[in-house]
């Protein structure tokens, strides 16, 4: 009984795997051989074989078309923005790449076009925008409470000068120590 | 390759153009995505490409020979002998160390220790994940919900697509598979979609999570004696975030960039912390991972159907084999231990009621009818925010054990949570808001992406390429410098 279906399985295996690929081939071949005449015959006669296409297909080819160029433009143009805006990283980038020799000009061409960047401004928007963070990380309770209190409250005129003893977390002002 | 790297930018801006210019010729795009993800993949460390291309021939002719057999007895043989297969690569590579520690010690515990043959294994990234996809594949042909693939390319594809190869979603072949088998599709929506789920990803994680990583929680768990309660408290919540952020960060980012090739992934998130029971937390967290171990690991095992005593056993196997998946710890173990137990209670007081909180007499209501069941509006939300506040108190008990390095430190930092009384140091203003503004977050509509992303559909590819660089241009400003690896790669 066991014995039988091994028999069965490398039958069924062997007309799986030897003999149907061999007449799907075959299959193909004449398939081709059919199509290649009647393109020949089309043209001779000045006709094309392609088959016509609906147009709703043409449709949704156009936009789906549409849409991987608008993704790549969108793409290409993100990567411009942040060519400008943060030439900082293309060049922390190319230095990596300037550790081999080929790399090199590139990071140059980098070096160059960052401190154009600076001249023209172009790095003034995420400088403001990290100053602004900066400060945010570094507010105490203190500001928070000065924020809510009246004009003439102590804690308003607190603002922005305390540093109590502890919350200093910021890495360039040092870690707070231990209790 | 990192996902919020210029490399994966730059590889990314060259596999959307070639994937979309191949569009018509289905063969040859799915032979370029699988040279893609091995790109991708090898990227990190090439050697282990071989060990990814092993997982998915194996997978592939289990497939094949599991849809040949019409035997019962002999496509269980099949089925049981690819998936031992897959999980003795798995445990070779993630818990050789593990269990060859373990039974050191027993064997010292008894007096009979020796030579065990310890070797430096590297874990290659992802293999959890991938081992996954392939299990999914071959059970789903044993079940009969998918037809084996014939074209290798599709399992290949399936088992390696870039997006989800390193920390997930886990898709399941028959989510995934039949869109192989139709024409990608890709519009403005489409567009627009993927390009806020990548935004809204890498703040996510470079923002969010890393600043809670750095400037709070990896500290606290370092050293929890150094530190009080309420900065502890603080460390604790900051890293129910951070996970939280990290890993549905990388999820919206995956989800964006296989919709931008054309590819529908299931969301992996849904506002976790909002859950009103462990349950409810469990649909919402690492949805992928959830049901992948409900089908294969639960409902195998019985799931609710053999008693309330089977019932409990069974949920307790899926979370501590759950806490395993994630690491080769007691930790982890201890994790799923907890989640298990919670969830066991749960079902011993609520039954198998879907909600813990049932819905209020006038939400239970149509047509101006006012139901006669249900408690009070009132009540319904007080008993709902009871349930979110005890759900998420229970998980981040938990996260500790996962966080934690050892089972010391967990101990240490649980103790440590009970000292009021020493000065608090790290909790800042900007990071309570931090932790806050992200919990809040999971209180706004569910479907606010698919709003802002609706908004964007209309602005042409200028806009959009206009929002892409100046959102990654604001991430870049306000993120700390560097980009840690996602948490899950190590999974």
């Amino acid at each position: 009984m066991r014995h039988e279906s091994y028999t069965a399985f490398a039958l069924k295996f062997r007309e799986q795997y030897f003999l149907e690929p061999a007449r799907l081939a075959e299959e193909d071949a004449r398939r081709r051989e059919a199509a290649k005449r009647l393109r020949g015959a089309l043209k001779r006669r000045g006709k094309t074989a392609e088959p016509e296409r609906s147009d709703t297909d043409t449709d949704a080819e156009a936009r789906q078309r549409d849409a991987a160029r608008a993704g790549v433009a969108a793409f290409l143009l993100a990567a411009a923005i942040l060519l400008v805006f943060n030439s900082d990283g293309f060049t922390e980038y190319t230095r990596d790449l300037a550790e081999v020799s080929a790399g090199r000009p590139l990071y140059a061409v980098a070096v160059k076009w960052d401190a154009e960047m600076d001249r023209i401004g172009a790095k003034r928007l995420g400088v403001a925008v990290h100053r602004l963070v900066v400060q945010v990380r570094a507010a105490h309770w203190i500001d928070i409470a000065g924020l809510f209190a009246a004009p003439g409250d102590a804690r308003a005129a607190m603002r922005g000068k305390a540093v109590p003893a502890y919350t200093g977390s910021l890495p360039e002002q040092g870690r707070a120590p231990a209790p | 390759m990192l996902f919020p790297t210029l490399n994966f930018g730059i590889f990314f801006l060259v596999v959307f153009a070639v994937a979309w210019e191949l569009r018509g010729q289905a063969e040859a795009r799915k032979a370029f995505l699988v040279a893609a993800s091995y790109v991708f993949y090898g990227f990190w460390d090439w050697r282990f490409t071989a060990l990814l291309a092993a997982s998915s021939l194996i997978n592939y002719t289990a497939g094949r020979l599991i849809a040949m057999t019409g035997h019962d007895r002999d496509r269980r043989l099949l089925v049981g002998m690819a998936i031992a297969l897959n999980l003795v690569i798995l445990g070779f590579f993630k818990y050789y160390g593990f269990f060859l520690e373990q039974l050191s010690d027993l064997l010292d515990r008894y007096g009979l220790g020796r030579d065990l043959p310890f070797l430096e294994v590297i874990l290659p990234i992802g293999i959890s994940f991938f081992t996954f996809h392939g299990i999914s594949y071959v059970v789903d042909i044993y079940r009969r919900k998918i037809p084996a693939e014939r074209d290798p390319l599709n399992v290949f594809l399936y088992i390696s697509f870039f997006p989800q190869l390193v920390a997930g979603p886990i898709v399941r072949a028959s989510d995934f598979l039949p869109q192989l088998r139709a024409e990608p599709k890709l519009d403005h929506a489409i567009l627009s979609r993927g390009i806020v789920l990548i935004l809204i990803g890498l703040f996510k994680k470079m923002v969010i999570a890393n600043y809670l990583s750095t400037e709070l929680v990896d500290d606290m768990f370092f050293d929890p004696t150094s530190y009080s309660g309420p900065d502890l408290l603080l460390g604790l919540y900051g890293y129910a975030v951070q996970i939280y952020c990290d890993f549905s960060g990388y999820s919206d980012i995956a989800i964006g960039v296989a919709a931008l090739l054309g590819y529908h992934f299931k969301p992996n998130f849904n506002q976790p912390y909002r859950a009103a029971s462990l349950r409810e937390f469990w649909r919402r967290w690492h949805i992928s991972l959830s049901s992948w171990l409900r089908d294969y690991l639960y409902k195998p095992l019985g799931g609710s159907r053999h008693g309330r005593f089977n019932t409990y056993r069974n949920l307790m196997i899926t979370m501590l084999l759950g806490g395993l998946w994630h690491g080769a710890a007691w930790t982890f173990i201890i994790w799923g231990a907890i989640h298990g137990t919670v969830l066991a209670v749960e079902r011993m007081i609520f039954g198998t009621a879907r909600e813990t909180v049932p819905a209020p007499a006038v939400m239970a209501a149509g047509d101006g009818v006012v139901a006669a069941s249900g408690p009070p509006p009132g009540s319904y939300a007080l008993r709902k925010a009871l349930g979110v506040f005890v759900t998420f108190n229970i998980v981040c008990l938990a996260w500790i054990f996962f966080r934690a390095e050892s089972l010391d430190y967990a101990m240490q930092y649980l103790q440590g949570l009970t000292h009021w009384s020493s000065p608090v140091v790290r909790a800042t203003p900007f990071l309570a808001a931090l932790v806050m503004v992200s919990l809040a977050a999971h209180f706004v509509s569910e479907d606010l992406v698919e709003r802002i992303a609706a908004r964007l559909q209309g602005l042409g590819a200028l806009g959009l390429g206009a929002v892409l660089g100046f959102g990654i241009l604001l991430i870049w400003a306000v993120a700390p410098a560097g980009v840690a690896p996602f948490i899950y790669f190590q999974f």
